[in-house]
């Protein structure tokens, strides 16, 4: 990979993503370049919301397409294009996961380093977050807490996937995705409420 | 009529239905009040979901550019591209004779052979090409292995002689590695991991690799210097208090009831106390350092709490201990008698200094300093020889760092005092140092292996213990290594915690094999 990155990839726009991968496996390397470009900015914002950060959302996303880049020969075979979007989802949406309930263990970690550089180390004082934060906390907690599907379904859908999309990411039958939404959203909401009971107590 | 579900509705509302499920929603909705309700309060609930997950997301999403991004990764990638541009098989060398993707491909090289050979064809020369082709693939996946540039296994290459097989925790399989077996004694060190709740605690490994044991639920341990006890941090109902646990018991007592202690507690040098910050880390936050005897008695605040306090440690002879403070809008190192009196600050320089410790003989504080955006480690007279409340002894700086390089560790005195160990982070990457007390022979031990914040040395001064973390920084790595820079070994692979001690063969220690130790919910309860 390498040389100039082409600001214009008008070539490659018509094409789907197949038939890029397919591409790209030639020898063509500005159609991975045109990969990456036509998605990562709906990845990197699904991570964002996941994970509330931009340096852990624009690391894991750089993961995600790392996986494609030396995973790809998978899909040489591949027919249908949505496969490669419904793939990267996937990925984005695993191992966002997974770093979210990593973040709380390097808390842990930033906590430690401070007993070397408190006075470089900024850490954010409970008392002194601003309320937005504090719900958005509230959110994760909520989202950490559900079955994991049903929380990847809330946040794949609230990134705007199609029911197809979804059903292609999560490996269910495109029928059940109401259901699976309404039960889903249904848990959310009194996990929520009952969240804001306990604060109340 | 036709039968319409929740699931439907939903997807109704989200315009998902085909024209024909549409058309047989719109009519039932017509036909039904309570479906209407029904939807009304799908769309309630989505909505209230909906606000719920847009609190997630700034306002403003900001991002490096896509471009920026893709550049990024093509950082990443490029250096483990080969020339002909596949994708490199991702070989790790601890396993690289073992690849079952090298295995099946020689195999089939093998299957191939014999099918186009006739079996007339001498045995002596089909073992010659078979050889031969061996050492063809073999030497392809060494150049692979190569390019990929995997400074670990490069340097645990290195080590010649004897094997030891270890184990991985990260993929259950056998780990193999080569030790020179010339290490004794034992290392301490805090495991952690979510996929292994059970074994998350306190640890103590041989230090050649063998016979890994866990204490204890806790972190933060550390061994006291008679070797009689291990104290460690447990969390009561949220905050971490001090727990001490004798050699050859297996309840701990707790000793601290102070709402609080962040930090890994320090031993007197003759084991009877322990010196400890109470409070928490914020930006205007307020520390104390208090003592404790190791019975759970006497516990005495040794400094106000009206600024930060941090970092204590004993002088050799326990008469004194050092920290570092954050007052009057001034970073300085301070000096105190055990007995709470002759407060002395040492050090007063607009760069933040931290860190200190004592030289073994008591006469010298090395510390840290960062000016102009580099650390380095000074050393400078324990003792004011002028005013007796505020000094700013002669410093030396012994180390000669890089511009913008960063000390991101303990300073770790040689057994001897004659060298000390460090972590230093040039460019990004953070590596393991050794220098001597007379600031020569600096020398980077390991190559780019995301060094951890603790090192031990071995009893011996000949080794060191320590952390390599993750790209992620969330998982740790326990490794060993001469103090020449060469025998690097893993010890444990993954969820090895932050913290590391070495102790020596000799101190008494815990009994080989310990009874499991209840949990940490349980383990309060029992105590309090």
């Amino acid at each position: 990979m390498g040389g100039q990155i082409p600001t214009i990839l008008s070539d490659h726009i018509k094409l789907s993503d197949t038939k890029l991968l397919i591409r790209w496996h030639s020898g063509d390397e500005s159609s991975f370049e045109a990969l990456f470009s036509r998605h990562y900015k709906r990845i990197y914002t699904v991570l964002l919301a996941l994970l509330g950060n931009k340096a852990d959302a624009e690391d894991v996303a750089q993961q995600v397409f790392l996986k494609l880049y030396y995973a790809s020969e998978r899909f040489q075979t591949m027919s249908d294009e949505t496969n490669v979007a419904g793939w990267l989802y996937r990925v984005a949406i695993n191992e966002g996961y997974n770093t979210l309930r990593s973040q709380k263990r390097r808390t842990f970690w930033q906590e430690q380093f401070a007993r070397l550089w408190p006075f470089s180390v900024s850490l954010p004082d409970p008392a002194s977050l601003a309320e937005s934060q504090d719900a958005q906390i509230k959110v994760r907690q909520i989202l950490l807490a559900m079955k994991p599907r049903d929380a990847k379904l809330l946040l794949l859908r609230h990134a705007g996937l199609s029911y197809t999309e979804l059903a292609i990411v999560l490996k269910v039958a495109p029928g059940s995705i109401g259901s699976m939404l309404t039960r889903a959203e249904r848990v959310f909401r009194d996990k929520y409420c009952q969240a804001f009971l306990e604060e109340e107590e | 009529m036709m039968q319409v579900d929740r699931g439907m509705l939903r997807a109704y509302l989200d315009g998902e239905l085909s024209p024909s499920e549409m058309v047989r929603v719109q009519q039932a909705l017509a036909n039904s009040q309570e479906l209407e309700d029904c939807l009304v309060e799908l769309a309630q609930i989505r909505e209230k979901v909906n606000q719920s997950l847009d609190s997630l997301l700034p306002t403003v999403i900001t991002t490096s550019s896509t471009v920026a991004a893709l550049k990024r990764l093509q950082a990443q990638t490029e250096p483990m591209l080969l020339p002909d541009n596949i994708p490199v098989k991702n070989v790790s060398s601890s396993t690289i004779w073992e690849s079952p993707a090298l295995l099946a491909e020689i195999k089939s090289e093998v299957e191939k052979f014999r099918y186009n050979w006739r079996p007339s064809m001498s045995k002596r020369f089909i073992v010659a090409i078979v050889t031969s082709l061996i050492i063809i693939i073999s030497g392809t996946a060494l150049t692979l292995w190569s390019e990929m540039g995997q400074r670990v296994t490069e340097q645990v290459q290195q080590v010649a002689s004897s094997e030891k097989t270890l184990y991985n925790s990260d993929n259950k399989e056998r780990l193999s590695v080569q030790s020179e077996g010339n290490s004794s004694g034992r290392i301490l060190f805090q495991k952690t991991g979510d996929s292994h709740m059970s074994e998350t605690g306190i640890h103590v490994i041989n230090a050649d690799g063998t016979n890994q044991t866990r204490l204890a639920a806790g972190d933060n341990p550390t061994w006291s210097p008679g070797g009689q006890h291990v104290a460690f941090l447990a969390p009561v109902e949220g905050r971490n208090e001090i727990y001490v646990m004798r050699v050859n018991e297996i309840t701990p007592t707790r000793l601290t009831y102070s709402s609080g202690v962040p930090l890994k507690p320090v031993w007197s040098p003759d084991g009877q106390q322990l010196a400890f910050v109470v409070g928490s880390f914020g930006p205007n936050s307020k520390t104390a350092i208090y003592l404790i005897n190791v019975q759970g008695t006497n516990q005495v605040k040794l400094t106000d709490d009206s600024a930060l306090n941090v970092g204590p440690q004993w002088s050799p002879d326990g008469q004194r201990l050092v920290f570092s403070s954050y007052r009057d809008n001034q970073h300085g190192i301070y000096v105190i008698n055990a007995d709470g009196s002759g407060l002395t600050k040492l050090m007063n320089e607009s760069a933040p200094g931290g860190h200190p410790t004592w030289t073994p003989d008591g006469k010298q504080i090395a510390y840290i300093t960062k000016k102009d955006e580099t650390y380095n480690i000074y050393l400078m007279s324990s003792t004011c020889p002028s005013l007796p409340e505020e000094c700013t002894p002669n410093s030396i700086r012994l180390t000669d760092n890089p511009a913008l390089a960063k000390i991101n560790s303990d300073i770790a005195w040689s057994p001897d005092g004659q060298r000390l160990a460090f972590v230093l982070e040039v460019a990004g990457q953070a590596d393991l140092y050794v220098i001597n007390i007379d600031g020569t022979h600096q020398n980077r031990l390991t190559n780019n292996l995301n060094v951890g914040y603790d090192i031990a040395w071995s009893p011996d001064g000949q080794q060191l213990a320590f952390l390599s973390y993750s790209a992620s920084k969330t998982e740790t790595s326990l490794y060993r290594i001469n103090s020449d820079g060469t025998g690097l070994i893993q010890l444990v692979a993954d969820a090895a915690g932050l913290f590391v001690e070495w102790l020596p063969q000799t101190a008494p220690g815990f009994p080989l094999t310990m009874p499991s130790v209840a949990s940490t919910p349980t383990l309060t309860k029992t105590l309090d």
